[in-house]
């Protein structure tokens, strides 16, 4: 419906479908010298008052306009600087009113001007309490995705740069930007990540972890294939490295894609700091994956299956702990296990003070009353511990679930064919890591099958100015970084 | 527009020639180097290496030629469609041979050393199971697979030889060509099939990034394992003479088994070869399988390349094929008879060559 140049006729009808919202005002008032009629369209806490006052209504009252009828485009004229945009039906006006913006009407104009004025309470910027690191810069992204472009744009003053906004949700048309920077990201990946964004199809995305599961490569494998981080160092490193980074208004976290099982495990502030401590740091974090994956397991097999392996005096003090406890060991294994996640996951969503005393009582309590109650025994408390403390050495949060749940198959194996159930699952995992793509790059590369620059940036990590190319896993454009 | 590239670089290929050499070899090949009574089947299989490497390099031309197509589309196109298809299902047959023979292998060695009361069938139908589940995924893939077991294969099991070094006596292994020729000679056919594995490249070619650098990774693939064979053989010969390896039944098991090193954490290291010699034999075995797969779905023309029937339809019979042979004696007999075939499988790319010199010949060659 065409918006009429009767003021009173368009209030009406907008009366009617909008009028039943309360936060939604109608500001009457008069300007010109023929006093014209004019209205004012917001919604309340949507809107910044005082802009409107001072950049819409002022300027309007201090002109003296002496004709009534010109056209709606005139008008425009009077708030130069201004961002706004002229409407003509009552449904951009509807559309626009609820996203924030606010709509001038005046009587005898065809049409209306809806204003920018959109300003939405936020938090400051703070440190990013997922991901912390020793050292780097110690801001993270916020849930208004104007500010999050800034931050990047403000890190990369590239010119290459380029930030696209696209709109996503049926109902609560959220907005999303892609970041990439052009002459070193490979344009078949910018393409894939735009034609899967528009093949999104929702009434909304309340953040980005449910657009991540609506774009990933496989949503049934166990591995996330995107990785999602805080940092706008982070995002600005993998931008670098090639990479397309998806940010979503109203969350914190920025989507990075292709992502590699690497990106998972290695830190942002790897390469703040000095490359011996760091690259041993990394041994340390890919040990301890293996640690959290087969630890339990190797133990359960060797127990129940190959004792004869164990040296003897080891065997024994295995057997004398295992005495009086009444469970096969992967029971017990099993019962500790499921204690840990029961008190990480109990610590998860209390306040942090008490979050702790948690896994105090957790820690000491239960584990020293289970060994004295001789349900476990003790060296399947250190086992468990260990491997529970390995896992945490992982930083993303988001990769420790697979191996939180290769872990458990590790331990049914081993329990049914031991060392053999191992090294079977071992067999099917790397398999199935080797199947899988990230916006048709792949997942995981083996170092033996990677060109020789690329492993001066993974298990280990040389020192910064023998960095020179940029990784060929992402196929960046332009690869070179130091000259 | 560029594309992602998923193709196999010089250095996968020449690991996946050399990790499908090495499989039950690592285990059996003292033991059958050891019958004729010859200490120096290490200079036999280096000899062999070098048979072979000239065998290869002389038939890779014509696969390099027509780089786009594996020899299952080159034996359809020059030899017709009757020949081309009895072809193919030779080399399938073959293949799925080779694949029983190795699971067999393996079902044999876990049964005797890792779980002696689980039923064979049940550990040969999970290796069964989770190699299809590779096969399934692709040639890329399953070259990374071997790049990434390959390597630990190697550094494992080198250790392990090194460790044992200090039970080598030199004098096991002299006289060099004990027994006199005809003895070294009589080693031959012994240790040849052991070099069974290579012919993977019969598919491989159209997979690389770079055709032109076949013959280089592909002799380079044989080298490494022939070194790596004629190393262990040497070891474990010298270790323990050849009339005890000529007793037991996995000589290089029992080598690391009478091995402790005391004041490590763990004093035995059986456990390590055969963890990663398990690891070994599957991705030695993958090669084929896939090999079979590939052939199969060229031969029933299938659109699909994961086709769920074939692909369950192979499980299926590499199962019962597996578990056909009584025993191990059994399954040595047919071992031999697999080495005839692959005697014969490495003469079809030279058979189809010489088809395509003559229909060029006669003008109506459809090849290069």
């Amino acid at each position: 419906m065409q918006i009429d140049s009767d003021l009173q006729n368009n209030l009406d009808t907008l009366k009617k479908t909008l009028g039943q919202n309360d936060d939604m005002m109608f500001y009457t008032f008069a300007f010109g010298d023929s006093r014209q009629k004019a209205c004012l369209l917001y919604i309340d806490g949507l809107t910044e008052n005082k802009m409107l006052a001072q950049y819409v209504i002022s300027p309007l009252q201090k002109e003296a306009l002496a004709h009534k009828e010109c056209s709606i485009e005139d008008l425009s004229a009077f708030f130069f600087g201004f961002h706004h945009s002229v409407v003509s039906t009552m449904k951009e006006i509807e559309q626009l009113v609820f996203s924030g913006q606010a709509i001038l009407l005046a009587d005898g104009y065809r049409g209306g001007l809806a204003f920018d004025t959109k300003s939405v309470a936020t938090r400051s910027l703070d440190e990013p309490s997922s991901e912390v690191v020793e050292r780097g810069p110690k801001i993270g992204f916020i849930e208004k995705l104007r500010t999050n472009t800034a931050l990047l744009r403000e890190r990369t003053s590239d010119p290459n740069l380029v930030i696209k906004e696209m709109t996503l949700g049926k109902r609560t048309k959220k907005k999303i930007a892609v970041a990439y920077i052009q002459d070193i990201a490979p344009d078949y990946v910018v393409k894939e990540v735009f034609k899967r964004l528009k093949s999104v199809n929702i009434d909304n995305l309340p953040e980005s972890g449910t657009l991540e599961q609506l774009i990933e490569d496989e949503p049934f494998s166990i591995f996330p294939t995107i990785l999602s981080t805080e940092r706008p160092d982070r995002v600005e490193s993998s931008l670098l490295e090639g990479r397309v980074s998806i940010l979503v208004d109203g969350t914190p976290f920025a989507l990075i894609v292709p992502a590699t099982v690497d990106e998972f495990i290695h830190s942002p502030d790897d390469y703040s700091q000095r490359w011996i401590p760091m690259s041993l740091v990394r041994l340390l974090r890919y040990s301890s994956i293996l640690i959290t994956i087969y630890l339990p397991g190797l133990y359960i097999s060797l127990v129940s299956f190959h004792t004869g392996l164990l040296p003897t005096r080891m065997a024994i003090s295995i057997a004398g702990s295992r005495l009086n406890v009444p469970f096969p060991p992967f029971v017990e294994a099993f019962i500790m296990i499921f204690t840990i996640e029961l008190i990480r996951e109990a610590g998860l969503r209390l306040p942090k003070p008490i979050g702790q005393t948690i896994g105090l009582i957790g820690g000491v309590v239960i584990g020293q009353a289970a060994v004295q109650a001789q349900i476990v025994s003790a060296l399947m408390v250190i086992v468990v511990s260990v491997t529970a403390l390995a896992s945490f050495t992982v930083p993303s949060y988001a990769y420790n679930f697979p191996l939180r749940i290769i872990r458990i198959g590790v331990m049914i194996s081993a329990t049914a064919l031991g060392m053999y159930g191992v090294i079977m699952v071992y067999l099917f995992v790397i398999g199935h890591l080797m199947r899988l793509k990230s916006f048709g790059q792949d997942y995981i590369i083996p170092i033996m099958a990677q060109p020789g620059q690329d492993l001066k940036d993974t298990v280990i990590r040389i020192p910064t100015m023998f960095l020179k190319r940029r990784p060929t896993r992402n196929d960046p454009e332009d690869n070179i970084r130091q000259r | 527009m560029r594309k992602s590239e998923h193709k196999l670089t010089f250095m996968q290929t020449l690991i996946m020639i050399s990790s499908t050499l090495i499989g039950a070899g690592v285990l059996t090949l003292p033991r059958s180097a050891a019958e004729t009574g010859s200490p120096s089947g290490w200079l036999m299989i280096l000899l062999q290496g070098v048979i072979f490497i000239i065998i290869v390099l002389l038939f890779l031309p014509f696969l390099q030629k027509n780089s786009g197509k594996t020899l299952f589309k080159l034996n359809s196109i020059v030899a017709g469609k009757f020949i081309g298809f009895l072809l193919n299902l030779y080399i399938c047959l073959y293949f799925i041979g080779i694949v029983c023979f190795q699971a067999r292998i393996l079902g044999e060695v876990v049964g005797f050393f890792l779980l002696k009361n689980t039923p064979m069938a049940v550990v040969v139908f999970i290796f069964l199971a989770v190699a299809i589940y590779h096969v399934g995924g692709g040639v890329y893939s399953i070259a990374k697979v071997y790049a990434y077991i390959f390597p630990i294969t190697l550094i494992i099991f080198m250790m392990l030889l090194m460790f044992s070094f200090r039970l080598f006596q030199l004098d096991f292994i002299r006289p060099v060509f004990e027994g006199g020729y005809q003895s070294f000679f009589s080693l031959f056919p012994k240790t040849l099939l052991y070099f069974s594995g290579f012919e993977i490249i019969f598919y491989l070619v159209p997979f690389m990034r770079d055709p032109k650098q076949v013959k280089k990774a592909v002799a380079l693939g044989i080298a490494t394992s022939t070194l790596f064979y004629s190393i262990t053989l040497l070891i474990v010969i010298g270790c323990m003479t050849v009339a005890e390896a000529k007793t037991v039944t996995w000589p290089t098991i029992s080598l690391i088994h009478a091995l402790e090193v005391p004041g490590i954490f763990i004093e035995r290291f059986d456990l390590f070869l055969q963890l990663t010699w398990t690891a070994q034999q599957f991705a030695c075995m993958l090669g084929s399988f896939k090999g079979a797969h590939i052939g199969l779905t060229e031969i029933f023309h299938l659109k699909n390349k994961n086709n769920a029937w074939l692909l369950t339809a192979m499980l299926a019979a590499t199962f019962f094929i597996t578990m056909y042979p009584k025993d191990l004696n059994d399954v040595f007999y047919y071992g031999t008879l697999l080495g005839y075939a692959f005697l014969i499988v490495i003469t079809i790319p030279f058979f189809v060559w010489f088809l395509s010199w003559i229909q060029k010949k006669i003008g109506r060659g459809q090849l290069q």
